[in-house]
């Protein structure tokens, strides 16, 4: 699929999708940090107060970060990372042969006839996916 | 909330609990046992407002079946009544779908979900 021109067929992102992603990506990355707190405080190795301490931060203020990923930005990410010597590696991966963004997720609020989203559909099953089977799909 | 901003918070939610379907990392901010809900559970999705909460009960351990939901706003405080109500709609549901098994039951996070999930005594204040 061509990306450089848009023509009568390039289908434009709704705002759902949009939003969708955003919050997709905004979790991944709250995890991945979250996780490796917990890695480190299960280790002994980290604990709030060092974090608080570390930034110049309440430890409530800490504890709200740990909580929930809604007001974090890019320099929250990168502030806990520091103070934990860590830092993140990320990657861009292009789906071209089965595009990741699907416009089906919304089909009950806005009902739309288009063909993607089989991929989300499946990974939308009840039982949780250990991380380690997840890999081996 | 008008149709678009419905949609908008709709696709977050769902965001939020492919959260939990992928294997993603749990912590007590995402979900929570319900105050004296016995089996009763709430997965939080907190912003943009309104906030959800979506609740439900576990079939066994990391399988978590949705019963209701809620917006925040028009639950109260976490002792307030209608978190009771709601605890007692789980319990409801759960028997009229699922009688006579009963749900999983487990006070922590970890009696809940096998991997990848936080120890709560390291999220505490």
């Amino acid at each position: 699929m061509s990306r450089t021109k848009p023509t009568s067929e390039t289908e434009r992102l709704s705002r759902a999708d949009l939003a969708y992603y955003e919050q997709h990506l905004r979790n991944e990355i709250f995890s991945k940090v979250l996780r490796a707190f917990a890695q480190e405080a299960e280790a002994g190795r980290i604990t709030k107060a060092y974090l608080a301490h570390c930034l110049g931060k309440d430890p409530a203020q800490i504890t709200r970060w740990l909580s929930g990923p809604s007001n974090w930005t890019l320099n929250t990410v990168s502030n806990l990372l520091t103070a934990m010597d860590a830092r993140l590696s990320a990657e861009v991966v292009f789906d071209r042969e089965q595009p990741t963004r699907t416009t089906s997720i919304h089909s009950r609020v806005r009902p739309r006839t288009s063909k993607r989203g089989r991929r989300l559909r499946k990974l939308a099953q009840v039982t949780r996916c250990p991380f380690d089977e997840r890999k081996e799909q | 909330m008008g149709n678009r901003g419905h949609g908008e918070r709709c696709a977050r939610l769902r965001a939020d609990l492919e959260l939990f379907v992928t294997g993603g990392f749990i912590d007590p901010g995402y979900l929570k046992r319900l105050q004296g809900g016995g089996a009763a559970w709430e997965i939080r999705s907190v912003r943009p407002r309104p906030s959800l909460r979506v609740f439900g009960c576990f079939a066994m351990m990391d399988v978590f079946v949705a019963l209701n939901m809620w917006a925040r706003r028009e639950l109260g405080s976490t002792k307030s009544s209608e978190f009771r109500r709601e605890a007692e709609t789980c319990k409801a549901r759960w028997r009229k779908l699922f009688h006579p098994y009963e749900p999983h039951k487990g006070g922590s996070l970890r009696d809940c979900i096998s991997d990848n999930v936080a120890n709560e005594a390291h999220f505490r204040d």
